[in-house]
């Protein structure tokens, strides 16, 4: 019989911590390790991997000390890692001082995105390493991957009183307003946890694409109504949009009062395609980017796409 | 009380802790671009799992209530604004849990240890190392007809009421001690249910709660867009695990929130607990001494100005008269650099500015001495957000400096500090445990 939760079975959903995955590949090297010639030879790999993995690290930092800041702040000038970016233990812990984004109001949801898509980014590295390590012969030797399985982040911001009687919050910065506001924090933690039962797309081949002219039409409409937005959200010219109606690839996501789609592009000669998820207004915005075009897409991908999209567009032809 | 004390954290918490179950889908989403990445190893998504605010805020009077402000900082006169902080801690929660909108019947009181519970409902001080100190009166006497008992190992003095007899120096100097050591609460008691119609600082607590209350309906209740549908069973419920403050709530002589026509008051220093359990909120007050005796950083900053505006000659001069010995101004100013025996009291809290005094307990030739001194038209100011300067606009005054057990206070002295500050201290006091008497009784 099921017990019922309680409130301090909180989530507890916590991968294995990374270096706890590098102690365990450490012992499995040294047990496999029989003579002195392999083992040093393994140690060797070993350190390389670490020092890898150290490199990794690093730019999740710096990934995770940008994020927040393409939309909310005034640009970088500075290269390296931003000042006020300190790092605890091995998986990262965040705080600095973002510079304040007057008039934005609250941006708390956005603000978290952007870490979340730079922990990707990152992550996305670490794959790649995992997959160069797998073919070494260290990894052929003990396959192992590699994950971010944490990340603690902290934000300072203000409030201040907007026209009327709304609140805005806005970051700080050292410089500006610490003189005369009031200082709250915000911490937060982030996990990674492994996809529900079901799985996502690549596991799920029954996701509906919608082939139905007048369905296609309703899902796209808001988007021909705005047309250079969704050409440039989708890196297209305006008259090569025009032309690619017919090539763009729905699938259905979710149905009901709050449709999601997943909107699928790649031009014709196989150079680059987009992912997006497309909502239907009052939501906004219409297309959020899950790959962006002129993001790296592998060129498996784009190509599955672009022969769907060829075929689509033979299929929907009068 | 105003209707909603609480206000600006209300619109902040909503605003900012309503994004909160979408800021966590986003991050679904945001996972979702790796799904689709060739010979994906480790298909994890992003799940947003804990969330703490830490609301900086003050206590500003606003007409003959208090409300919680966030925004913009100032230091005025002590009167005026109170440093706060609130804690809110959200979290995931598990399963299909009923959402949390009650305060738990198991609330817990918990008072200084120096204060110890007495039947008869007097007041009665544990000054640590045998002595103890009963205070013999209640809020609604005069404080020239307040009467104590010194208890001394089994030695008693009676501190007689009226302006006749003194009273001796170092029964102040036992009472500062004690007060000014910081530790552990005493044992809790049992807390009975806050009225929101309960006029003292009780009610104003009850506000507080009832916000906590109100977060997890606000966060159930909060807009969140569209996820595909195998993301769905990773979507989060968000609930809150625990919220705290540290307040300060000025009140009246008799325990109500005090307004701007009220001139005698003090800060009452609550500290409210509340984790969320099955049962409900369960709710922790901690109430701490009055703020007669002051703590940094204005104690830091009303020393420096101490030392820097005091007449030290005169200070050694003074003591070594009544020592028959010679004392220099070094040996007494030595004395600042023991914080375990060194006092700063508040003796009136004014509009514009305050009324302190400095207490030293040192050695001098080879006995127990006392000074005090007296700072009158004292101001704050803030030179960064947990910086103060303190300035005083007049003179510092030399009380007393003599042996401890020579020390009598007189009812009167030309500046103050006498008997009369001990039966103000004594009387602000029986004022604060009047708020004690009005904490809510739990339910037989």
């Amino acid at each position: 019989m099921p017990t019922k939760p309680s409130r301090s079975d909180r989530s507890t959903a916590k991968p294995a911590a990374l270096e706890t995955e590098l102690d365990a590949l450490t012992r499995a090297l040294r047990r496999k390790a029989g003579s002195e010639t392999r083992r040093r030879r393994l140690g060797i790999q070993y350190q390389d991997l670490s020092r890898r993995l150290a490199a990794r690290q690093r730019e999740l930092e710096a990934l995770a000390a940008a994020a927040g800041l393409r939309e909310l702040a005034a640009p970088a000038t500075a290269a390296g890692p931003p000042a006020g970016v300190r790092a605890r233990g091995p998986v990262e812990a965040v705080t600095r001082d973002v510079p304040r984004a007057a008039g934005k109001g609250f941006a708390f949801a956005e603000f978290l995105g952007e870490v979340g898509r730079s922990m990707v980014t990152a992550q996305e590295a670490l794959d790649a390493q995992s997959k160069e390590y797998q073919a070494s012969p260290g990894g052929q030797a003990m396959p192992s991957l590699f994950r971010l399985p944490r990340l603690s982040a902290g934000m300072r911001f203000a409030i201040e009183e907007s026209t009327g009687s709304k609140l805005n919050l806005f970051f700080y910065s050292r410089q500006s307003a610490a003189s005369e506001t009031y200082q709250h924090t915000l911490d937060f933690e982030m996990v990674a946890v492994p996809p529900p039962p079901g799985g996502p797309p690549a596991a799920a081949p029954g996701l509906r694409q919608l082939l139905d002219a007048a369905e296609r039409e309703a899902a796209l409409r808001p988007l021909r109504e705005q047309a250079a937005a969704t050409a440039g959200a989708l890196g297209l010219g305006t008259a090569e949009l025009e032309a690619s109606w017919p090539r763009l690839l729905l699938w259905e996501l979710a149905a009901g009062a709050a449709p999601l789609l997943l909107l699928g592009h790649a031009r014709d000669d196989e150079t680059r395609g987009t992912l997006q998820l497309l909502r239907r207004p009052p939501a906004a915005p219409l297309l959020e980017a899950v790959v962006a075009p002129g993001s790296a897409m592998p060129p498996a991908l784009v190509k599955e796409l672009a022969v769907l999209a060829a075929e689509q567009a033979r299929f929907l032809a009068p | 009380m105003p209707a909603d004390p609480f206000r600006q954290l209300h619109d902040t918490v909503t605003g900012l802790m309503s994004e909160l179950p979408g800021a966590g889908d986003r991050l679904l989403a945001a996972s979702f671009r790796r799904s689709f990445a060739a010979e994906n190893p480790l298909p994890d998504f992003l799940h947003l799992r804990r969330v703490r605010l830490r609301w900086g805020c003050q206590l500003e009077k606003d007409g003959g209530a208090i409300r919680v402000l966030g925004m913009v900082w100032r230091w005025r006169s002590a009167r005026e604004r109170l440093n706060a902080e609130i804690l809110l801690e959200l979290a995931t929660l598990p399963g299909d849990l009923e959402t949390l909108t009650a305060v738990s019947a198991s609330a817990e009181l918990r008072l200084p240890r120096q204060i110890v519970p007495r039947p008869d409902g007097n007041l009665f001080f544990d000054l640590g190392g045998g002595e103890a100190l009963e205070v013999l009166g209640t809020a609604a006497s005069r404080p020239d007809h307040l009467a104590g008992l010194w208890h001394r190992g089994a030695a008693a003095t009676i501190l007689d009421s009226g302006e006749k007899k003194p009273w001796p120096g170092a029964a102040l100097v036992a009472l500062l001690r004690a007060m000014a050591e910081a530790g552990a609460p005493g044992p809790g008691r049992k807390l009975g249910a806050l009225d929101p119609a309960e006029p003292s600082a009780w009610g104003w607590i009850h506000a507080f709660v009832a916000e906590l209350a109100g977060l997890e309906p606000a966060l159930a209740a909060a807009a969140r867009g569209p996820l595909p549908r195998w993301l769905e069973p990773l979507r989060s419920r968000w609930g809150l695990a625990r919220g705290a403050a540290r307040l300060g709530v000025l009140v009246d002589e008799d325990g109500k929130p005090a307004g701007d026509a009220v001139k005698d008051t003090f800060l009452a220093p609550f500290e409210i607990q509340a984790d969320a359990t099955d049962d409900g909120l369960r709710l922790r007050v901690d109430l701490g001494l009055p703020d007669f005796l002051l703590a940094d950083p204005v104690r830091g900053a009303l020393l420096a100005e101490f030392e820097a505006k005091t007449d030290w000659k005169e200070v050694a001069r003074e003591l070594g008269r009544n020592l028959s010995a010679t004392v220099t101004p070094t040996d007494v100013r030595n004395w600042l650099s023991r914080p375990d025996r060194i006092w700063t009291l508040r003796c009136d809290r004014r509009k514009d500015d305050d009324e302190y005094l400095l207490v030293m307990a040192g050695e001098a030739a080879g006995r127990e001495c006392l000074v005090m001194l007296h700072a009158d038209e004292g101001t704050l100011e803030l030179a960064g957000e947990d910086r103060v300067r303190a300035r005083f606009h007049v003179s510092v005054e030399l009380i007393q400096a003599a042996p401890s057990d020579q020390v009598q206070l007189a009812w009167k002295t030309q500046l103050g500090g006498g008997k009369q500050l001990f039966c103000d201290l004594l009387h602000g006091y029986l004022r604060w445990h009047r708020l004690v008497q009005a904490a809510p009784p739990a339910a037989p």
